[in-house]
């Protein structure tokens, strides 16, 4: 049960930070890794078994590692951005870019070091909800629910911003401070997401592609539906991932990948 | 009646080193309809975009309604002023109704969906437009005639005092190009004040009351389109031979330009 209470919070938040960022960047294809949380996360998180912070910590290490690093990854591409008044632009560029350097790293510590040490690791950058302890479930629900409650109220200034931030400041809604709310608002989610349960991909980018296609682009509904979507996404793969080869389990990152990868050619396929 | 719009004082405008605008000077007084005319590159838009408070200029200062723009809070302004940029497009796809009732935002404070009110007043607005077949249509599939109409309900349910809109009807049709212009000519009898850049010079001529010449970032000429379309100021300004005739229905001048072939021969 605690499980499925974080696999609904994460799918959740995941579909949300995914439009949020889709409209933003005005790009189907963005999701909420592309503003660079995820190299930051993997670093911090790498670095937490590298220097042993289970033995400090236990099962509070990897979580709190992780959004150290999703936090301080957000940090760097605040502070490169704020000179471009938050240019969605520049912001892309800015992620890209931080995400590189940490995966580096990342991939640095690895080829170094005893494989076996960095097996858990490696489950949990492919996006794990298997290792969580369940202590920390019942802090993470109202983590989880505020940011995306104050993103909820930003559902108009969404659709304007789809326009582009000229048009957005024409029509009344200040664009670089915006921008810089729904930034900081998506990080926050997304990096207590890679806390809890590592890098799951795919869930942020095909679940609002999905949505877009069936309801349209109105974020009033866009929001809610993306949210309930994402984390019966996230439900179903983790079903999935527990019973497909039992007794073995996959992480749910790969399950996701592969569901919704197929998804995503169905669909494009079916459109051209 | 005489109210002052904008007041323009040396405005100096420039993109990095490369200065677009210099030393303009301008008052707009409630009421007219102004068409910004100029050749490519001359700094038109940019004119615009600084009238939109979209940019601010390097030196001088732009008064709106008495006050500096540049104090205005960005929801304020879209309330008095609403601007159509050159482009405007969306990944997304949006219906007509949820496109324009986008214009009802800096009127509307409430967070989540728009009132009954704000849905009556798309559908008054698309009526007087013209338009009401278009609704529950998808943006993306309006022809390109059609979603500049949308465009212009959109600016319109802003219920602005000003508009400021960049080459409305360049992809149009004759057809569209006048049933716009029609529209923006009903707005200007209901007291909107109107500034256009615009590309025909005979259309310009025909739907606006005072044209502004652009060339190479200052004012050229300035006045009634009879003062300022002249044979002279064109040939100066557009490196192009014309004739100019007058219009006999509407006794405007009206523009023809001459193709080098013909020079030689006479």
């Amino acid at each position: 049960m605690p499980r499925t209470v974080i696999a609904f919070l994460v799918g959740g938040s995941l579909g949300i930070c995914g439009v949020t960022l889709q409209s933003i960047l005005r790009n189907p294809l963005a999701e909420p890794y592309t503003l660079g949380i995820s190299g930051g996360a993997s670093l911090g998180v790498t670095l937490s078994t590298v220097l042993g912070m289970q033995n400090y910590l236990g099962m509070y290490g990897n979580p709190l590692m992780g959004f150290i690093g999703a936090m301080f990854s957000v940090f760097i591409v605040y502070v490169l951005s704020r000179r471009k008044l938050f240019d969605p632009n520049s912001m892309v560029l800015f992620g890209i870019v931080v995400s590189l350097v940490f995966s580096s790293f990342v991939f640095f510590l690895f080829s170094i070091l005893d494989p076996d040490r960095m097996q858990i690791t490696l489950m949990w950058l492919m996006g794990d909800l298997s290792s969580l302890d369940i202590s920390l479930v019942y802090a993470y629900i109202p983590m989880f629910l505020l940011p995306a409650f104050i993103l909820f109220l930003f559902v108009k200034e969404l659709d304007i911003l789809t326009l582009g931030s000229e048009k957005a400041q024409y029509l009344g809604v200040d664009p670089p401070r915006m921008y810089k709310v729904l930034f900081l608002l998506t990080s926050i989610l997304t990096g207590l997401c890679v806390s809890a349960s590592g890098i799951i991909g795919f869930v942020g980018l095909i679940v609002p592609h999905v949505l877009r296609n069936i309801i349209g682009a109105n974020h009033t509904l866009l929001l809610i539906s993306s949210y309930i979507g994402g984390a019966f996404f996230l439900i179903m793969s983790d079903v999935f991932s527990r019973y497909l080869l039992y007794p073995v389990e996959l992480p749910v990152g790969v399950v996701t990948g592969i569901l919704g990868g197929f998804i995503l050619l169905f669909l494009v396929v079916r459109k051209t | 009646m005489n109210e002052t719009i904008f007041s323009v004082c040396n405005v100096t405008f420039s993109y990095g080193r490369h200065r677009v605008l210099h030393d303009i000077n301008l008052e707009v007084k409630k009421g007219e309809v102004v068409g910004i005319i100029g050749p490519n590159g001359a700094g038109k838009s940019t004119l615009l975009k600084l009238l939109a408070g979209y940019l601010i200029p390097d030196e001088g200062s732009i008064t709106f309604l008495g006050r500096d723009l540049k104090d205005y809070d960005k929801r304020e302004l879209a309330r008095h002023m609403a601007t159509l940029p050159q482009t405007l497009d969306t990944p997304f796809s949006y219906n007509v109704e949820e496109f324009i009732i986008m214009g009802r935002y800096p009127h509307f404070h409430k967070r989540f969906l728009y009132g009954d009110e704000e849905k009556r007043f798309v559908v008054e607005i698309m009526e007087t437009m013209n338009m009401s077949t278009l609704l529950g249509r998808q943006l993306q599939t309006l022809s390109e005639g059609e979603r500049q109409k949308v465009y212009l309900a959109q600016c319109i349910a802003q219920d602005p005092g000003v508009l400021l809109l960049d080459e409305p009807v360049s992809h149009l049709d004759i057809k569209h190009q006048m049933h716009t212009l029609e529209i923006l000519e009903n707005l200007h009898n209901e007291g909107l004040t109107i500034l256009m850049v615009l590309h025909d010079l005979n259309l310009t001529s025909e739907f606006c009351s005072r044209v502004v010449l652009i060339s190479n970032g200052s004012v050229y000429a300035d006045g009634e389109p009879q003062t300022t379309l002249t044979f002279q100021n064109i040939e100066g300004v557009y490196d192009t031979v014309v004739i100019v005739k007058e219009n006999p229905l509407s006794k405007k001048p009206y523009i023809i330009p001459v193709s080098k072939k013909y020079l030689k021969k006479q």
